[in-house]
C-alpha cells in the first residue's frame, strides 16, 4: 500500500500543475452547470410538485391589474362574467399576524394563512408597480399552496380548527402539516380599496367559489392596512387588483385577452400561465437564446480540459513507464493513475460544494449572478456528469490518437 | 539454455482493421555476461524486441525464456516481481522524475524489490559510486545535464543488482564525447561485474563497442 500511494503521489508530482489547473477549471465548470441547473432544475421540481397536487392548471395568475376604486366593482364583476372564469381571489394578501386585520370567524369560506417560504418568495417576488402603495421590504414574505382536496380553507372552518395544509418546501417537496387556523379573512379586509365595504359579502362571494389556491405574497404595507382600517380617506387611490383565476379548465389566454381592455393605463393583464409554467417556458428561452454562447463556452472549457488531461496523461505516461520498468504491474499502475485523476476530480467536486456553501451562507448569494440562480447540491449531478465526460473524453482522445505511448502499455499494446 | 533464449516469436499490432507485424519468427539467444548491440532502421522492431525481452510487452506466439524460466507463461505480477529484481533499464530519454533529487530516482526500483528500506541509502550511494554520479545524489534531475541524467539511469538500473541491463538508445541524447563515457561506463559494468547487457541503437559506433551484434530489420533478425 505503502508503495501504491507513492506511485500515486509521484503521478500527482509529475503532472502537477496540470492537475492544479484541470481541477480549478473544473471546479469552475461544476460551479457554472450547478449555478443553471440548480435554477432549472428548481424550477421544473416546482412544476411537477404543483402537477402532482393537482393544480397546475387549474391556478392562473395574473399581473396587476389596475384600477380605480371605485371601478373595481364593475372590475371584479367583469372578471367574474367572462366565459370561463369561475372563481377569483381578489387580492392574495393573507396574514397571520391578526394585528392586522380584524378577524370574523364566520365565514364559511376563505383564504387563510401561512407559509413563510423565504425561498419561493425570492424566486417569485411580488410583481408590483410604482406607486401602489405597497412596500416589499416592510412585510414578512409568505406563500400557501393548498389542493383541491383542500379546498382552500373548508367550509364551516372556523378560527380554532385544525386543518392541514400542503406546502412546498425548500427542497421544492409537497409536504402538509397541520395548522391551526388563526383566522378565516374577508377579501375585501385583504383589500380595503376595493370595495370600500365592511361586511364581508363581497369577500364571502369570491372566496366561497375558490377551489384551491397558491397565495402569492403581495405584501401591504402596515401603514397602508392601519390606514384602511383606520382613516378610509388614507386609502390609496388605486388598487392593484392581483389576482388569482380558477377557470373550468378552459384556456387562460381567451380568458385574459377577454379581460385585457379592462385594465387602465397601459398596464395590460400578462397572458395567462401559471407562474411556475410561465417562468419555466422564460427559462426554456433563455437557455435556448444563450445555447450558441452556451454551447461555444462548454466546447471551450471541455476543449480547455481535454488538452490538459491529455498533456498530463502524456506526462503520466512517462512516470507509468518509469515505474514500469521499475517493476510496478500494470494492475498497480493503472489503478494509481485512476485514483489520481479520480481524486483530481473529487477535489474539483469538493471546492465547488465548499463554494457553493460559502456563497449560500454569505451575502453573495444576493449578487446577481446568484440571485438568479438557484445553488443545491443535487444540480452538481449534471456538472459531475460532464466532468466524468470530460475525462473520458479526454481519455479516449489520448488513446484513439495513437500518442498514449506507453500509458498503453497498461492495455498490453507498449511499444512500437 | 542460454540465459536468454527466444525461438519464433511473433508481435503484431492492431492498425486501422488490419494488424502489423513488429516482429517475425525472431529467433535469438543471448548468453550470461554479454554485451549485445541490436541494431536496424527506425521501425524495424528493435525496440519491441527490446521491450519483450524487458518484459515490459506481451507476444503473440513464440517461447522465450528467461534463464530457463518460461515469461511466455509468467503473469503480470511475476514479470513486475522478474524486472523489479533481475532488469536494469536504460533509456534514451532518461525516463528521470525531473521533479526529484536523483537519489530519489535511484532508489525508486528499491520500492519494488526486497530490499529493507534501512538499506535503501547504502545501496543508492552504491550505485551513484559506481556510475560515476555520487557527488550529484540531492541534486534535483532538472539541474542536471544530459549526460549526468544517463548516468543517474544507469545508478538507477544499477540499484537493484541486475543480472541484466536493457538500454534503448542510451547514447541517442548525448554527444560523442559523453556518448562514449557512457559506453565505457556500460562496458565496464559487463566486463567488470559480468552484468549482461543488450543496447538497442542505430549508431555503429556503438554497436562497435559490444561484442555482438545482431541486426533486425521488418522485424526479422538478419542473419
Amino acid at each position: 500500500m505503502k508503495k501504491f500511494f507513492k506511485l500515486c503521489s509521484d503521478f500527482a508530482g509529475s503532472a502537477a500543475l496540470y492537475i492544479v489547473f484541470i481541477t480549478l477549471i473544473c471546479a469552475v465548470i461544476f460551479c457554472a452547470v450547478t449555478l443553471v441547473c440548480g435554477k432549472y432544475i428548481y424550477i421544473s421540481d416546482c412544476y411537477d410538485a404543483l402537477a402532482d397536487a393537482g393544480v397546475e392548471n387549474d391556478i392562473y395568475f395574473t399581473k396587476t391589474m389596475r384600477s380605480r376604486a371605485d371601478d373595481e366593482p364593475q372590475l371584479r364583476d367583469a372578471i367574474l362574467g367572462t366565459d370561463g372564469v369561475i372563481g377569483v381571489v381578489a387580492h392574495p394578501y393573507t396574514v397571520n399576524n391578526n394585528s392586522y386585520v380584524n378577524w370574523t370567524e364566520d365565514f364559511d369560506a376563505g383564504a387563510s394563512l401561512m407559509r413563510y417560504d423565504r425561498e419561493l418568495y425570492e424566486m417569485f417576488p411580488p410583481e408590483l408597480l410604482d406607486g401602489d402603495g405597497f412596500d416589499y421590504s416592510s412585510s414578512e414574505p409568505e406563500c400557501i399552496i393548498t389542493d383541491k382536496s383542500m379546498k382552500c380553507v373548508p367550509r364551516g372552518t372556523r378560527v380554532g380548527d385544525t386543518i392541514e395544509i400542503k406546502y412546498l418546501t425548500s427542497d421544492r417537496q409537497i409536504r402538509t402539516f397541520p395548522i391551526k387556523v388563526a383566522g378565516i379573512a374577508a377579501a375585501n379586509r385583504f383589500y380595503p380599496t376595493m370595495t370600500g365595504g365592511g361586511d364581508g359579502s363581497d369577500a364571502t362571494f369570491v372566496m366561497s367559489q375558490v377551489d384551491s389556491l397558491i397565495i402569492k405574497y403581495s405584501p401591504l404595507t402596515k401603514d397602508a392596512i392601519d390606514g384602511a382600517f383606520g382613516d378610509p380617506a388614507s386609502l390609496p387611490r388605486y388598487g392593484v387588483y392581483c389576482a388569482f383565476i380558477k377557470t373550468d379548465g378552459r384556456q387562460i389566454d381567451g380568458i385574459m385577452e377577454a379581460l385585457a381592455p379592462l385594465s387602465e393605463g397601459g398596464r395590460s393583464v400578462v397572458t395567462g400561465k401559471t407562474i411556475l409554467e410561465q417562468t419555466k417556458a422564460d427559462m426554456d428561452d433563455t437557455i435556448r437564446s444563450y445555447l450558441p454562447a452556451a454551447l461555444f463556452s462548454a466546447v471551450f472549457f471541455i476543449t480547455t480540459i481535454v488538452c490538459l488531461v491529455t498533456l498530463s496523461v502524456h506526462r503520466f505516461a512517462d512516470t507509468i513507464t518509469l515505474w514500469r520498468i521499475a517493476g510496478a504491474s500494470r494492475k498497480t499502475t493503472f489503478c494509481a493513475v485512476t485514483l489520481t485523476f479520480a481524486a483530481s476530480i473529487a477535489a474539483a467536486l469538493l471546492l465547488t460544494y465548499i463554494l457553493m456553501q460559502i456563497v449560500i451562507g454569505t451575502e453573495l448569494s444576493a449578487l446577481p449572478i446568484f440571485s438568479e440562480c438557484i445553488l443545491t447540491p443535487s444540480a452538481m449531478l449534471p456538472a459531475s456528469a460532464l466532468g466524468i465526460f470530460t475525462i473520458a473524453a479526454a481519455a479516449a482522445i489520448t488513446f484513439i490518437s495513437g500518442r498514449g505511448g506507453s500509458l498503453r502499455g497498461l492495455f498490453g499494446k507498449y511499444g512500437d | 539454455m542460454a540465459f536468454i533464449d527466444i525461438h519464433g516469436l511473433c508481435k503484431s499490432y492492431p492498425v486501422g482493421k488490419g494488424r502489423f507485424s513488429a516482429l517475425k519468427n525472431v529467433d535469438l539467444t543471448v548468453e550470461r555476461g554479454e554485451m549485445l548491440a541490436i541494431t536496424g532502421r527506425s521501425g524495424s522492431g528493435k525496440t519491441t524486441l527490446l521491450n519483450v525481452i524487458g518484459t515490459l510487452d506481451t507476444f503473440d506466439a513464440g517461447t522465450y525464456f528467461y534463464d530457463g524460466r518460461d515469461v511466455g507463461k509468467m503473469s503480470d505480477g511475476e514479470k513486475a516481481a522478474l524486472r523489479a529484481s533481475e532488469i536494469g533499464f536504460v533509456h534514451q530519454d532518461f525516463l528521470l522524475m525531473n521533479h526529484r533529487t536523483a537519489a530519489q530516482n535511484v532508489a525508486m526500483p528499491l520500492y519494488f524489490g526486497k530490499t529493507p528500506y534501512a538499506k535503501f541509502g547504502a545501496r543508492v550511494e552504491e550505485a551513484l559510486t559506481a556510475a560515476g554520479v555520487p557527488e550529484q545524489a540531492k541534486k534535483r534531475i532538472s539541474d542536471m545535464s544530459g549526460g549526468q541524467k544517463q548516468r543517474v539511469a544507469i545508478a538507477r538500473a544499477l540499484a537493484i543488482s541486475p543480472s541484466l541491463i536493457i538500454a534503448d538508445e542510451p547514447t541517442g541524447a548525448l554527444d560523442r564525447t559523453t556518448s562514449d563515457e557512457i559506453m565505457d561506463l556500460l562496458v565496464e559494468l559487463n566486463e567488470k561485474d559480468g552484468i549482461t547487457v543488450i543496447i538497442v541503437t542505430h549508431d555503429p559506433e556503438v554497436a562497435a563497442r559490444c561484442r555482438r551484434a545482431v541486426k533486425i530489420s521488418d522485424g526479422e533478425i538478419e542473419v
